[in-house]
């Protein structure tokens, strides 16, 4: 990978985190209303923007976070980001409990980041996936264990279910399986 | 009951209540849904493909209202302006349908209209009191995945 693209990927997966954090000290605070009114505003704005940009239009903000942040090779400017946003609506709306939306946002956050970043630098591919890494999976789960603070014990296997959904190569996007993930988990057990 | 929902509900306004009891019936649902996507994109490609979309939302709807089985708030004693529909609340039929819609336009220069559509159909369930915020909302996480579901086969496809 060009020194460049490692440059943006890491700018990108910190501001993943912090975007995360931010999110869970936001509930913390403002409660859960409030932050579903946040994030269903943010999304719906976010799809104004696509909608700008892929007209042609600029978008000052948007250029500005495209520039430094964004993958290349997007299908349409904004992707991740939005996808992002949808994955941290569906925990905030699907689940109640604050407990259980902070442990999401903390692995969507920081768990998948963190995959990302060791990820790159692994030598050990996933057999069943050649763009993953064993090292980027372990990182994941290490990396979400501290959600242990939001819900005990159950971050381990919540954290191990994450990253293998997070492996395998799944037509939709990492910023919604692994929210998903997250839902059936809390629902099931 | 939330606190926006509560506030939403207790609104009162005529004309806005009669465009709301419009969209309320299924039958002029489907039909005002039907004329935006015909008279808004000439590519029958297109439309089938949304017509796709909205059918992938709402099975997915239905199937999250058969498991969450939320009850809707008229059904715990909140005030509605129409009948109290029998099935269950979250998530919103109507939203879900509404946002997939307005997705599927994103590239369109008629996109705001979609949008502006959407969120009144969002807001106009809650109103009429047989919604809450979070059943509407969630039509806005249903609705990427039903684009992109469709969108998968649809590649697989061509």
């Amino acid at each position: 990978m060009e020194k460049k693209t490692i440059g943006r990927e890491i700018g990108r997966q910190l501001l993943h985190a912090l975007v995360g954090i931010f999110l869970i000290l936001f509930l913390a605070f403002f409660g859960r209303e409030r932050l579903v009114i946040l994030l269903s505003a943010t999304l719906l704005v976010g799809m104004l923007m696509i909608n700008w940009k892929m007209l042609g239009s600029r978008v000052p903000v948007a250029d500005w976070f495209q520039k430094r942040f964004e993958r290349d090779a997007t299908r349409f400017p904004g992707y991740g980001s939005a996808w992002y946003v949808v994955g941290a609506l569906m925990l905030a709306i699907f689940l109640h409990d604050i407990s259980q939306i902070s442990a999401g946002i903390f692995i969507l956050a920081v768990g998948d980041a963190a995959s990302t970043l060791v990820g790159m630098h692994g030598s050990y591919k996933l057999p069943y996936n050649k763009h993953k890494t064993i090292e980027g999976s372990l990182a994941f789960i290490l990396f979400s264990l501290p959600a242990y603070a939001f819900i005990g014990w159950i971050a381990i296997p919540l954290a191990v279910a994450a990253a293998i959904a997070e492996s395998i190569p799944l037509p939709y996007d990492d910023n919604v399986v692994i929210p998903a993930v997250c839902v059936v988990f809390f629902l099931l057990v | 009951m939330d606190s926006l929902t509560l506030a939403i509900s207790s609104l009162s306004i005529p004309i806005v209540t009669y465009a709301s009891t419009l969209l309320d019936d299924p039958f002029s649902y489907i039909i005002i849904v039907a004329l935006l996507l015909m008279f808004f994109e000439p590519r029958w490609e297109k439309r089938i493909k949304v017509v796709f979309v909205i059918a992938v939302a709402l099975m997915l709807s239905i199937g999250i209202k058969e498991i969450a089985k939320v009850p809707r708030p008229c059904d715990l004693g909140f005030p509605s302006k129409v009948a109290c529909p029998t099935d269950y609340s979250f998530p919103s039929n109507h939203a879900a349908i509404a946002f997939a819609l307005m997705l599927a336009f994103i590239n369109k220069p008629t996109f705001p209209i979609y949008l502006a559509f959407a969120l009144f159909v969002a807001f106009s369930r809650v109103y009429l009191g047989v919604h809450t915020i979070d059943d509407v909302l969630a039509g806005l996480v249903i609705a990427p995945i039903a684009y992109q579901t469709v969108e998968i086969v649809w590649r697989k496809k061509r």
